[in-house]
C-alpha cells in the first residue's frame, strides 16, 4: 500500500482468474469510502500494457481523486513457450491469437472490483477501448464509458454504436494509432450522451500530458449522473460477470 | 557441373539453412542428387526464397525441391498424404538440422530440435524404409580425455545442454537400428566447423569466435590502463592440447565422398583432421590478430576455481562460460576408418593451414561486423560501454537469439544515443545482418533518442525499453508503432542476454574513456 499523492492510496491485489491470478492496483481516496468503482482496462500487453503505464495510471488518479474506486490490471503475460511465435505474428499483423481472452481478463477484474464496489463506469486506453467495446453488449446494463485514444481503425467498435450510456472520448491530435479525423468518423455515430475532449499537442501515448487526463476523468466521473440502478442491480452485477461465458 | 551419378536417388535432407547444411547441400547437387530440403518457413513458396537467398544468388537447380516443414513437430509439420507422399519418394536421408545453444530456452531448446526432431525423423524413417545419415558432433564424447574411438561404446559425462541432447539423439538412432526399426544409420561426427578460407561468408556462432571476442573486449580495457597490452590471463589447458577445427569445405568433401559410397555407409565417422593445430599456435594467432601477448595457458587439465584466479581471468571465464569446455580440448579424436581408407586417407592427413586463421576468427577480423561504410560524418561521441554493445555484444550474441526465429523481423532501426553514439541495426527475416555507425532518418524505418545511461540500462536489463519510453526518457522516431514492437523485441533479446557491462566496471576496468 502507498500514497502517490497525499490523498490517494494504491494497493496491490491479485485477481483471481481462471489460469491463476492477474495483478492489479486499487487505488482510491485517502479519506471516505469510495461508493462506485471505475474498472481500467489497459493498452496491448506487447504494447505497454502493463501496470505501470502511464495513461492507465492517469486514470486511476483522475479517478480516485473523484472518489471512486479504480481497478487497474496487468493482462496476462504472454505463454513464454510461444513467444516469439506470438511476437512474429505480432510483429507482422499488429494482432494475437490470445486477444479475444483478454475480453475474459478484464470480466475477470470487474468481477473482483464488483465485490469492493459497485462497478459504475469501464475506463479504457487504446487496445483496452476495443476489449471493452467487446464485452459491453454482453453486459446486463449499459454502463458508463470512458475511451482515451480507442483504436476505432484497427479494431471492430460495432457495439458501441448501440450503447446509450454516457461516454467520455479523448483523443489527441497527432495518434499513430487513429488519427482525428478517423476518430471522428467513428464516434459519430455512437449515441448521445457522448463528450469529446481533444487534447492538444500530444500524441498516443499522452506522455506530459498525464495530469490533464487525470483532471479531464477527474471531472467527468464527478459530473456523472447519480446512479439510477438499486443494488440489486450491483447483485447482478456480481453474479453475472463470472458467467457470460466470453 | 553435376557429376551424375548412376543411381541419383532422392534425398530428404534437413538442416539445409545451417551453416553445414548449405555446403552438404551444394554438394550432393553436384553429385547430381535429387534433394528434397525440409525448410522451416510458413509454406513452400517461402521456404524456397528463403533458401535460395540463404545459397547466396548461386544457381536454382532443377533436381532441388523445397518443402516447409519443422523438424520437431508431429509429422515434420506436413500433412498426411504429404508426409506419406513424401516417404514414398526419399530413398535416403540425410539429417543436419541441429541447435548449438548451451544453455536451455524455454521452448526446450537445444532437446526439441536435437531429440524430438531425431524422433519425428525416426518414424519419417520407418514409414519410408530409408536410412538415416546423421550429423552429430565430436564433442558428443562428453567429457572425456585422451584418445576418443569411433567406436567407444558409451559417452562421457555431458559438459551442457548441448552435448546431453546430442547424444539423447544418437541414442534414439542406435536404439531403433538395434531394433530394427531402421534400415541403415550412418553417423557423422565433426569436430568445430570454421568457413573456408576463401569463403565470403563469415560463420559466426562457434565458440572459439566468442573466446577471441571476450580477449579483445578485455584487451582494449587493459591497453587503456597498461601501455604493455599484456593480457594476465592463463588459458586453461596445456600448450600441446589439440584445438580441432576444420573447414565446412573440408567437412562437406569427406561427407560426399563417403555418401557417394555405400560401402562406407554404418557406424560412425569423425570427420576431424588428424593433425589439428595446437593450443600454443591458437595462442600465437590469436596474439598476431590482436596484437597483444598472453600470459600462458595452466598446463593443467583441470579448470581452476574462481579463487585461484586473478580479476581479469575471473571476468574473463565468467564471460566465456558457456563456451569455457572447448577452450581446453584435452580430448583427441581418432579417424581410423578415414586413415583407413585409401580415397580418405589423404583427407585425414591434411595439415591444417595457418591460412586458416582468419576464417576461424570470423567477423572478428573485419571492422566491426562485415557491414556498410558509414554514410554521414560520424559527430556523435562514442561511448565505450555503446560502443562494446553494438560492436561486440550485439553481433556476438544476436546468433544465439531466439529473436533470430521471428522471420517477419525486417527492419533497419536506429539508436541516437546522446553522449553514447549513433549506430544503425539490419534485420532481415529475424537476423542481425549488419551493424554500422551512424543514422541516416531517411534510411530506416523507426528508431530511439535516448540518453547514455537510460540505454545502458536498458540494455543491461535493469529497465525495459518500452518502460523507458512510456516514462520519457526514450523516445521513438521514424514509425512510432513499429519502435514500440522493436522495444518489445529488444526487451526479448536483453531478457536473453543482458550486458554484462557493469562487471567491468566492478573489475575496475571502467567503460568510460
Amino acid at each position: 500500500m502507498s500514497r502517490i499523492k497525499p490523498e490517494i492510496i494504491e494497493e496491490s491485489i491479485d485477481i483471481p482468474f481462471s489460469e491463476g491470478t492477474l495483478r492489479g492496483v486499487l487505488a482510491y481516496p485517502a479519506t471516505g469510502v469510495p461508493k462506485q468503482g471505475v474498472a481500467i482496462a489497459g493498452p496491448h500487453p506487447l504494447l505497454g500494457g502493463a501496470l505501470e503505464n502511464n495513461v492507465t495510471g492517469a486514470i486511476a488518479r483522475g479517478a480516485a481523486l473523484a472518489g471512486w474506486l479504480a481497478l487497474r490490471f496487468a493482462y496476462r503475460e504472454p505463454d513464454r513457450s510461444r513467444l516469439i511465435e506470438q511476437m512474429d505474428l505480432f510483429w507482422a499483423t499488429g494482432h494475437l491469437d490470445e486477444d479475444k481472452g483478454r475480453i475474459d481478463e478484464l470480466c475477470a477484474a470487474m468481477c473482483a472490483l464488483s465485490r469492493l464496489a459497485p462497478i459504475r463506469c469501464i475506463a479504457s486506453y487504446s487496445f483496452g477501448c476495443w476489449a471493452t467495446s467487446s464485452l459491453i453488449h454482453q453486459l446486463p446494463f449499459q454502463i458508463p464509458l470512458a475511451m482515451i485514444a480507442p483504436t476505432v481503425h484497427q479494431h471492430d467498435f460495432g457495439p458501441m454504436r448501440r450503447h446509450t450510456a454516457p461516454k467520455l472520448v479523448i483523443g489527441s491530435d497527432n495518434d499513430f494509432a487513429v488519427s482525428s479525423r478517423q476518430l471522428a468518423d467513428e464516434i459519430q455515430h455512437w449515441p448521445e450522451p457522448l463528450r469529446f475532449e481533444n487534447i492538444a499537442g500530444t500524441d498516443h501515448f499522452f506522455r506530459k500530458r498525464e495530469a490533464m487526463l487525470e483532471k479531464l476523468i477527474e471531472l467527468w466521473l464527478t459530473g456523472l449522473a447519480p446512479e439510477t440502478r438499486d443494488e440489486n442491480c450491483d447483485a447482478e452485477i456480481a453474479n453475472e460477470l463470472p458467467g457470460l461465458g466470453i | 557441373m553435376h557429376h551424375q551419378q548412376a543411381d541419383p536417388q532422392t534425398i530428404l535432407m534437413t538442416g539445409a539453412t545451417g551453416f553445414i547444411g548449405r555446403e552438404l547441400l551444394l554438394r550432393l547437387l553436384e553429385d547430381g542428387r535429387r534433394v528434397i530440403a525440409l525448410v522451416r518457413a510458413a509454406d513452400d513458396r517461402e521456404a524456397k526464397r528463403r533458401l535460395s537467398e540463404l545459397l547466396g544468388g548461386k544457381r536454382f537447380d532443377p533436381n532441388l525441391r523445397v518443402v516447409a516443414g519443422e523438424l520437431a513437430s508431429p509429422g515434420l509439420g506436413l500433412s498426411p498424404t504429404a508426409f506419406r507422399r513424401l516417404a514414398e519418394e526419399t530413398e535416403s536421408i540425410v539429417n543436419v538440422a541441429g541447435c548449438t545453444l548451451f544453455e536451455a530456452t524455454p521452448e526446450g531448446e537445444p532437446f526439441r530440435t536435437n531429440v524430438e526432431g531425431v524422433r519425428t525423423l525416426l518414424a519419417f524413417a520407418r514409414l519410408a524404409k530409408a536410412p538415416i545419415h546423421h550429423f552429430s558432433t565430436a564433442f558428443v564424447c562428453g567429457d572425456r580425455a585422451g584418445l576418443c574411438p569411433e567406436d567407444a561404446a558409451s559417452f562421457g559425462e555431458p559438459r551442457n545442454v548441448y552435448e546431453a541432447s546430442k547424444q539423447q539423439g544418437e541414442d534414439l538412432l542406435r536404439a531403433a537400428l538395434g531394433a530394427g526399426e531402421l534400415c541403415g544409420l550412418t553417423l557423422y561426427r565433426p569436430t568445430i566447423t570454421i568457413s573456408d578460407p576463401d569463403s565470403a561468408e563469415m560463420e559466426s556462432g562457434h565458440g572459439l569466435q566468442q573466446f577471441l571476442r571476450n580477449l579483445k573486449r578485455i584487451a582494449s580495457r587493459i591497453e587503456s590502463r597498461d601501455p604493455s597490452g599484456r593480457l594476465p590471463i592463463l588459458i586453461d589447458g596445456r600448450r600441446d592440447d589439440p584445438v580441432h577445427l576444420a573447414p565446412v569445405g573440408w567437412v562437406a568433401d569427406v561427407f560426399a565422398k563417403i555418401f557417394n559410397r555405400p560401402a562406407l555407409h554404418g557406424g560412425v565417422w569423425h570427420l576431424a583432421l588428424k593433425r589439428p593445430p595446437t593450443a600454443s599456435q591458437f595462442r600465437l594467432a590469436i596474439e598476431r590478430h590482436l596484437g597483444i601477448e598472453i600470459e600462458g595457458f595452466t598446463e593443467s587439465s583441470a579448470a581452476r576455481r574462481e579463487d585461484e584466479m586473478n580479476p581479469t581471468e575471473t571476468l574473463f571465464y565468467r564471460l566465456c562460460r558457456p563456451i569455457r569446455p572447448y577452450i581446453s580440448q584435452k580430448m583427441r579424436f581418432a579417424c581410423d576408418r578415414m586413415e583407413r581408407d585409401p580415397e580418405l586417407q589423404s583427407r585425414a592427413e591434411m595439415p591444417f593451414d595457418a591460412r586458416w586463421w582468419p576464417a576461424v576468427f570470423g567477423p572478428v577480423n573485419v571492422e566491426p561486423l562485415p557491414c556498410p561504410v558509414p554514410q554521414e560524418p560520424f559527430e556523435n561521441a562514442i561511448d565505450p560501454g555503446c560502443r562494446d554493445y553494438f560492436e561486440s555484444w550485439l553481433p556476438e550474441r544476436a546468433p544465439d537469439s531466439r529473436v533470430g526465429q521471428m522471420s517477419s523481423l525486417d527492419l533497419d532501426v536506429g539508436f541516437r544515443i546522446e553522449r553514447g553514439g549513433d549506430w544503425t541495426c539490419s534485420f532481415r527475416e529475424g537476423r542481425l545482418t549488419g551493424v554500422r555507425r551512424g543514422v541516416v532518418e531517411a534510411e530506416v524505418r523507426t528508431g530511439f533518442d535516448v540518453q547514455r545511461k537510460t540505454f545502458l540500462d536498458v540494455v543491461a536489463g535493469k529497465q525495459s525499453p518500452q518502460a523507458a519510453f512510456f516514462k520519457g526518457e526514450a523516445e521513438i522516431f521514424g514509425d512510432v508503432e513499429a519502435g514500440l514492437k522493436f522495444a518489445m523485441i529488444l526487451q526479448q533479446f536483453v531478457e536473453e542476454h543482458p550486458w554484462d557491462g557493469a562487471a567491468f566496471e566492478a573489475f575496475g576496468l571502467p567503460l568510460t574513456a
